[in-house]
């Protein structure tokens, strides 16, 4: 194999001269966008300072009063905590920012214990089960395709062994899909798929990361 | 609040100067057309002006700067592979030198992105395993098995299109 004619060929593949000036121009936009927002973070923080410390001179508090209402305030967090921690945690919708500070999409984060995942081998595929617990709500009710997006295989020793890049989408059947994922790298042994981004495709929409924690052992 | 800017005036002309090429180099191999090679490059340098960190020396920067265009190009490779594109850029628009086509690089661009990842990191940058697995987040013994795997690929392809 001609090692040396690849290193060569390649080495001569050069970057045209406008396209490096448009990525340094717009790497100096930035820069001055980043200056001007902060110069105008410091203002505002500096406006709202002044304004606090205007509102705070010649106002005291009776301390019987301050402290009333800590207590009370003591006691309102305290009911909050409890009816909170009573119900399972829910997915939300989050904006994806790009660096100018612009919303360019939108993710679901947070759905861990909306999707139940199980993983079994099926030849020198691993075939992923997911359930869509809540299918019939928001944002699983408007999605057509659904498919793994970001995962990784762990050994027994919780070395990363594979990574995936999964572009395949399955539809949704009873808000149950089946997705494969190639093991063509792996020797035998136990396992853990740990999936952190799931996506969901609908028509005419923009693909929808949805972001959680999924773990399923398995043996190959 | 982030008061100060990550990096000194000019460094960024620097590091395009220094660096441009082979991540440009990088970036048309694993994309295989200009315009997300220009995006890919693009955002590696916003991720070197905002989020680079202190760099020990020369090498580390270098390494730091393969490492997240590379991550890039996953990501871009990822979007395309739902959002396609009409047709690729041929890549032999951005050679210099002799122009003979002695298809390496077509059959290097017809294997896919894992094998040519490594395959470029191993033999066209000329770093050991070991670096190359904590480059893209892999064991060396995967590392190995890719560099093993696309050689032969290569070769396959290379012999049946072109000898």
């Amino acid at each position: 194999m001609e090692r040396n004619r690849l290193k060569e060929e390649i080495e001569n593949i050069k970057m045209p001269l406008a396209m490096q000036e448009r990525i340094l121009e717009n790497c100096r936009t930035a820069e001055v966008n980043e200056k001007e927002n902060i110069f105008m973070a410091k203002n505002t923080a500096a406006d709202t300072n002044r304004k606090n410390a205007k509102n705070r001179t010649g106002k005291k508090w009776p301390r019987i009063a301050t402290v009333a209402a800590a207590v009370a305030l003591c006691l309102g967090l305290g009911g909050i905590t409890v009816m909170a921690g009573s119900d399972k945690l829910e997915g939300f919708f989050a904006d994806v920012t790009r660096w100018d500070g612009a919303v360019v999409g939108t993710t679901y984060e947070q759905a861990t214990e909306e999707i139940t995942v199980n993983a079994a081998v099926s030849g020198d595929c691993l075939v992923v089960d997911a359930v869509l617990l809540k299918a019939e709500e928001a944002p699983y009710a408007y999605i057509e395709g659904f498919g793994v997006q970001k995962y990784h295989i762990a050994d027994a020793k919780g070395d990363v062994v594979a990574e995936g890049i999964s572009s395949e989408t399955v539809a949704i059947t009873d808000g149950k899909v089946s997705v494969a994922l190639s093991l063509d790298e792996l020797e035998s042994g136990n396992y853990t798929l740990i999936i952190t981004e799931f996506v969901g495709t609908a028509k005419a929409d923009q693909d929808l990361p949805i972001k959680g924690y999924w773990e399923c052992k398995f043996e190959l | 609040m982030k008061e100060k800017l990550a990096r000194p005036a000019g460094d960024l002309e620097q590091v395009m100067d220094a660096y441009g090429n082979m991540l440009f180099r990088l970036c048309i191999v694993m994309l295989g057309n200009s315009a997300d090679a220009e995006d890919a490059l693009q955002e590696t340098m916003f991720k070197y002006y905002r989020k680079a960190p202190a760099f020990t020396d020369e090498e580390h920067k270098k390494a730091w700067l393969l490492t997240v265009v590379g991550n890039q190009c996953k990501d871009m490779l990822r979007f395309r592979a739902k959002h396609p594109l009409a047709e690729d850029t041929d890549i032999y628009e951005y050679k210099s030198g002799d122009n003979e086509n002695s298809g390496i690089l077509d059959a290097l661009m017809a294997l896919p992105e894992k094998f040519r990842l490594v395959l470029i990191l191993y033999y066209v940058e000329e770093y050991p395993v070991k670096d190359i697995a904590r480059m893209v987040g892999k064991t060396p013994s995967a590392v190995k098995m890719r560099l093993q795997k696309g050689r032969k690929l290569l070769e396959e392809v290379y012999r049946k299109e072109y000898l």
